[in-house]
């Protein structure tokens, strides 16, 4: 069973200069990895011994004005440890490797992500219209400053 | 002497037995009342409550009231939950495909105005009496299974005012 | 089971299933491709329940948020409120007096059992028997009581509050608990006096829907479904939260991962949670049952992922503060999120009416999938 510390010097060590360490508050082992390098990552995570990271936990995208971030969380359920991994991609027409092809369970989280945020997954088999209704026009909602249809703005609390 | 008490009735005893002379209107009118059977569709929260009202202890099955599976075998349809804009033809599908006379009861919160749904979701329909018409709104997020049975009594004294010449197959829009 | 080979005799034929199909428990529609009575090709379609609770709870208040999670996952409302306030806590390191968190652990297990209860309830409904139904409502009915007088709802509670629980428990509240402990075991074995050893039951689940343990780990399944299927994984002893550390029970576990394992599991989960609520109620200390906090609350930078075993597998929250009222981002994460993406994987080849106990075993819940 690998601890935080060792987790990340594998990964670092493995790809110099793709990923690096992330400090979070709170405590978290986590790492960012360059958007091109996601596959390569997860394969590794997937097929190491040490790690065996294969139980994805949910993917996230956070829209952080500037760009978009990516975020999977990804555990072991034999050695009980638990990684959150961040890339970021454009804003407007990003583009990411899929991850469907590796762990199955990233299939609908990608397609949520490309819904709500408009990131492309390259090579996911079936980006189709997923939560909204087939007949959504008004962009992805879940971009900080959409606004679109009934959509109120609460105000501020001081 | 159970229904026959509630109807205005003239009986006269002949020999072996009783003749009831009544109004039809009353007599289909108090039937249709205590046998209101319903569509089994719920979407969120109020659904669970729904089934409550159905089971041990609330019991609608007192009220003549049994849910069906198929829209086509129900007079009464409980919009329990949420409507999002994708879900909102369906609704309408399945109030169109009900058999007439048929009645509506907008239950709970989002049913009736979008409920906590209103100001900021932009996947809810507002009230689903933009869709299709309503009898009677039931609020409450989620309404208890007693406010329930008291939004189908309230169905079953319409039901019990209806004339029989309203009964038109456009009537209800 | 039989293979799905195209017959000479047959062609191919779309079925539409849902979204108001009785049995898809919700607002599921599933495509069902086909031959006679043999699935081909199972697709799920989802979104009718979409209500954009992310979207929403980045414009309210954290306390604001809480209600919304109730209608997140409305079986278990009290796990979807313990997991955002959870992570708000992690976030803000706020302390939990020792009685809120026994207060927490009972009420997340009794509304596990309820769950569970539902569980049971539905599918037995969905393969005909109507009496488990109600049995099973009526002991929920009990679990509804102890939670009304509590909290003063009997579905959405808006209990859990970031640094303990709204109102402490009533005074009859801990008789009626304790009575409800006692008297529910042997309710258990009514229940499965009627369904365990059942030839029909048997008939309709056993060797249905087998789930292997490669397919439930690497579609994320979690919780009974993921336990079934034989992985002995349960966030309650393997990421612990809350003081799940200071009670003892068993992680129940299947062998083959069909339908039956996963009934199975989920009766045996409820064994062990009326146990844990009884070691809880044993326990309870005196003291207070929530922390004094700032009437404007503000969690520091930071975001925190929290984690927890619900009634329906990992239930995970996702909060990013970027320091003001609002939480930045809320990322909701259900089990039967997963659950309803094994659909395709498994459905081919499987009768339509085995499908039908197959997803009622994986007692998904519609709002949990769409958000």
């Amino acid at each position: 069973m690998a601890d935080h510390d060792s987790i990340l010097k594998l990964l670092t060590e493995r790809f110099p200069g793709k990923v690096s360490a992330l400090e979070l508050t709170p405590a978290q082992t986590a790492v960012s990895v360059e958007a091109a390098s996601i596959v390569e990552l997860f394969t590794f995570l997937v097929e190491s011994a040490d790690l065996k990271m294969n139980y994805l936990s949910t993917i996230t995208g956070i829209d952080r004005t500037d760009h978009i971030e990516i975020v999977y969380f990804v555990s072991s359920l034999e050695h009980k440890h638990m990684l959150t991994i961040k890339t970021k991609v454009d804003r407007i027409g990003g583009k990411i490797e899929s991850i469907q092809h590796i762990i199955p369970a990233a299939n609908w989280f990608e397609r949520e992500v490309w819904e709500l945020y408009g990131v492309d997954f390259v090579n996911h088999p079936d980006l189709r219209r997923f939560l909204l209704p087939d007949d959504w026009d008004q962009g992805n909602p879940m971009l900080r400053d959409w606004d679109g249809r009934d959509f109120i703005r609460m105000p501020e609390v001081q | 002497m159970g229904i026959i008490s509630k109807l205005p009735v003239y009986m006269e005893n002949v020999p072996g037995g009783t003749i009831v002379t009544t109004s039809l209107e009353k007599v289909l009118n108090e039937s249709r009342a205590s046998s209101l059977w319903y569509l089994l569709f719920g979407t969120a929260c109020c659904a669970i409550e729904m089934m409550c009202a159905g089971a041990s202890r609330y019991d609608f099955d007192r009220f003549g009231m049994f849910f069906r599976a198929s829209p086509r075998q129900a007079d009464l349809m409980f919009v329990a939950g949420t409507i999002s804009h994708k879900m909102a033809p369906r609704v309408k599908l399945l109030y169109e495909q009900m058999a007439e006379p048929r009645y509506v009861i907008a239950m709970g919160g989002c049913a009736c105005s979008g409920g906590p749904f209103y100001y900021d979701s932009y996947a809810v329909l507002k009230g689903v009496d933009k869709i299709i018409p309503v009898d009677v709104f039931l609020p409450g997020c989620p309404p208890r299974p007693e406010s329930l049975m008291e939004a189908c009594i309230k169905v079953q004294q319409k039901v019990k005012k209806e004339k029989l010449q309203d009964w038109s197959s456009d009537r209800r829009g | 089971m039989n293979e799905a080979t195209p017959s000479q005799y047959s062609e191919e034929f779309e079925v539409n299933m849902g979204p108001q199909h009785p049995s898809t428990h919700g607002v599921l529609r599933l495509m069902l491709r086909m031959n006679g009575e043999n699935i081909v090709r199972a697709t799920p379609y989802i979104g009718y329940l979409h209500r954009a609770i992310e979207k929403i709870c980045e414009n309210r208040t954290y306390a604001q948020c809480i209600p919304l999670l109730d209608r997140f996952e409305y079986v278990t409302s009290m796990a979807s409120e313990e997991v955002f306030v959870l992570a708000t806590e992690r976030l803000a390191a706020v302390e939990v007096p020792e009685r809120a968190e026994y207060l927490r652990v009972i009420m997340l297990e009794f509304n596990r059992i309820a769950s569970h209860l539902i569980f049971l309830g539905t599918f037995s409904l969905d393969l005909g028997a109507i009496t488990p139904f109600l049995y099973c409502l009526r002991e929920r009915e009990q679990i509804m009581d102890l939670f009304e007088m509590t909290s003063g709802q009997r579905l959405t509670y808006n209990y859990i509050r970031v640094g303990g629980v709204a109102y402490d428990i009533p005074e009859d509240f801990l008789p009626l608990a304790r009575k409800f402990v006692d008297t529910f075991q042997h309710r258990i074995d009514d229940y499965e006096a009627i369904l365990t050893q059942n030839p029909i039951f048997l008939a309709r689940t056993k060797n249905v829907g087998i789930i292997s343990k490669d397919i439930a780990v690497n579609y994320a399944a979690s919780g009974p479904v993921l336990r079934a299927s034989g992985v002995k994984w349960d966030l309650r002893r393997d990421d612990p939260y809350s003081i799940y550390d200071r009670f003892k029970f068993d992680i129940p576990t299947g062998t083959v991962g069909d339908t039956w394992d996963r009934y199975m599991v989920r009766v045996q989960e409820m064994r062990q949670s009326n146990e844990i609520v009884r070691q809880a109620l044993d326990q309870l200390p005196q003291g207070d049952y929530k922390t004094k906090m700032k009437a404007v609350f503000k969690p520091p930078v930071g975001e925190c992922y929290a984690r927890i075993e619900n009634a329906r597998g990992e239930m995970g929250c996702h909060i990013i503060s970027d320091g003001s009222t609002k939480p930045y981002r809320v990322k909701l994460r259900g089990g039967s999120f997963c659950h309803t993406q094994l659909i395709p994987a498994i459905a081919p080849g499987m009768m339509i009416a085995d499908l039908v106990a197959t997803f009622a075993s994986l007692d998904v819940i519609l709002p949990e999938v769409d958000r």
